[in-house]
């Protein structure tokens, strides 16, 4: 492995870093990055038959996080000047949406305000 | 007062908030408006559904974007390429491409192909459907290196390709289909224990192939958000699938930021096309 | 050497399709059969003592592994090239499931290693007739009439659907052929499918 390979390896924690060695013998023509990703793939993958399926929660907080994500980028692209303007209270909201901090939609705006 | 809040789309509210408290003047406000418009109004959001025949693409449309469409198993569902423009909500569009069936009939598919390279670079997402329990896996991956990925790679679309493995629902079915622990259960609406362990099985083994194949995990290849699995049937898992959706391409967003919460899920309900 | 005169039938076909379970069915090979991976990996053929074929003496099955299963099938091209260029009769084992462009992408592919020397038997069995994952979750089809042991009447009528289309989609593709409904696990068209294949 690479350093930065290396590094990445030693970031997961140990049932991952197991799941990685297991795979590794399985698979010993597969590169480090294949490795990554079926250990992701392999908690993904319990994840989905582990969890209900239902109506999609509207501020489940990945979606909402890519939605502000692909909103600020898009004013990003289209109009830089403004863009440039509020580009902080953007990062604001996406800090707060990834710390879980807070649920609602609303509640997260006029919390940071 | 009048609750304006519920007419207006997400992206509104985000940025009405943003511009707001970032003290915006009211001519820049305005711009911002427009352009939006333009983003969302002027231009449909384009969604392609394409895959082998029997994969439930109609089905997934359904689950997925609110739609009812004709449902078939046996006969054709669809025989020709379809563009049908969905009015959503306060002038949004939803411009939907349900493709026929693949590897129905090799002169068929050649002529699929010609469309693909003709439809695929304008569409903002681009759904690519496969039967999670289906063994001629081979095939679809073949499609996708020989045909669809091509046209991606050409057109600088890969990032609004989603790999969508459906069905999961009835990888019981195909083990024994009359071991009733292997079918789904459909009262809790989730898997029981040993459909668990058999899906489990199956999806290993697919992403086993997905890698081999490099599909993913390669820089030609496909990121592991882009690859989901779920079941339109019974609406299971498809918080996976709208995340890839919004994470598609330069405009995926524009779905959830607009109606996508409002559809996703409840088929039952749509009454739409 | 001494060589034994044997009839040699291949049998082609999707993983799942129920290749095998047909092979047994016609010959009761033992072959494995498994829904959930696929089992031809090995290139199988196997000869059999069989004398109801006149001017034969064996019957060698050669069961290939599943097209589809494999996104170039590169090593085992050689395997089906051999095969069909020693066949006197080839079965191709479809289902209701109508992705049928892969087989014909094959048999097109092979239509060149015929043995012109021979009448070769080209038959398509149409199997899994049984199946009702083709209607939806809520279906109330009935696929199956037990105390017949034959397809119901809605069955029926869609075998006709499906014997159409495929005289349709293999019509000058490969070679003449007929279409025989069966059903490997019931039983169903076993005799009708063997009356075909040794005829001469």
């Amino acid at each position: 492995m690479t350093g930065v390979e290396q590094a990445e390896f030693d970031k997961l924690n140990s049932e991952q870093k197991e799941e990685y060695r297991y795979q590794q013998r399985k698979h010993p023509n597969w590169d480090h990055k294949k490795l990554m990703v079926k250990v992701g793939f392999s908690e993904k993958v319990d994840e989905i038959v582990d969890k209900n399926g239902g109506d999609v929660d509207p501020n489940d907080r990945d979606v909402m996080e890519e939605l502000v994500k692909g909103v600020g980028n898009w004013l990003k692209r289209t109009l830089p000047r403004i863009w440039n303007g509020v580009k902080e209270l953007f990062s604001n909201i996406l800090t707060s949406i990834v710390n879980g901090v807070i649920n609602f939609f609303d509640e997260i705006l006029s919390q940071i305000f | 007062m009048v609750e304006k809040k519920d007419a207006r789309f997400l992206v509104n509210q985000i940025l009405d908030k943003v511009l707001e408290k970032g003290k915006i003047s009211d001519d820049d406000k305005k711009v911002v408006n427009q352009k939006i418009e333009e983003e969302i109004i002027e231009r449909p959001f384009r969604v392609a559904v394409i895959g082998q025949s029997g994969v439930g693409k109609s089905t997934t449309l359904n689950s997925i974007f609110g739609l009812t469409n004709y449902t078939s198993n046996l006969a054709e569902g669809t025989s020709e390429i379809i563009e049908k423009v969905f009015p959503m909500r306060d002038g949004f569009n939803l411009s939907l491409y349900d493709m026929p069936g693949l590897n129905n009939d090799v002169d068929k598919d050649a002529k699929y192909e010609e469309m693909y390279k003709q439809i695929l670079p304008g569409c903002d997402v681009v759904v690519y459907v496969v039967n999670s329990h289906s063994r001629d896996f081979g095939e679809d991956c073949r499609i996708l290196k020989e045909v669809v990925l091509p046209i991606c790679n050409k057109n600088e679309i890969k990032d609004n390709l989603i790999l969508a493995f459906n069905k999961i629902d009835t990888i019981g079915e195909n083990i024994d289909p009359n071991d009733p622990e292997l079918k789904w259960n459909i009262v809790e609406n989730i898997p029981t224990e040993k459909l668990k362990k058999a899906i489990k099985t199956k999806l290993d083994d697919i992403t086993d192939k997905l890698l081999d194949e490099d599909l993913i995990g390669s820089d030609e290849g496909l990121k592991p958000h882009q690859v989901v699995f779920y079941s339109a049937v019974f609406n299971y898992n498809l918080k996976d699938f709208l995340l890839a959706i919004t994470k598609a391409g330069k405009r995926g967003w524009i779905w959830p930021a607009t109606v996508g919460f409002e559809r996703i899920g409840k088929w039952s309900d749509a009454k739409i096309g | 050497m001494k060589e034994i005169n044997a009839f040699n039938v291949c049998f082609i076909g999707r993983t799942g399709n129920g290749k095998s379970s047909l092979i047994n069915s016609l010959w009761n090979v033992g072959f494995a059969t498994d829904p959930l991976k696929s089992c031809t990996k090995q290139l199988i053929s196997v000869t059999l003592m069989d004398n109801q074929i006149p001017g034969y003496e064996a019957v060698c099955v050669y069961d290939t592994p599943g097209i589809g299963e494999f996104s170039s099938d590169t090593i085992y091209e050689r395997y089906y090239e051999h095969a069909v260029s020693v066949a006197d009769c080839i079965v191709l084992v479809t289902t209701f499931d109508r992705t049928d462009a892969p087989a014909q992408r094959l048999l097109m592919k092979l239509k060149q290693y015929i043995n012109t020397n021979k009448d070769v038997r080209f038959v398509i069995a149409l199997n899994h007739i049984d199946s009702n994952i083709i209607t939806d979750s809520q279906g109330q089809y009935v696929p199956w009439d037990e105390e017949k042991n034959a397809p119901s009447e809605k069955c029926e009528e869609n075998i006709q659907e499906r014997v159409l289309l495929l005289k349709e989609k293999f019509k000058d593709r490969f070679l003449p052929f007929d279409v025989i409904p069966v059903c490997a696990v019931r039983n169903y068209g076993i005799n009708d499918l063997k009356t075909i294949l040794y005829n001469k």
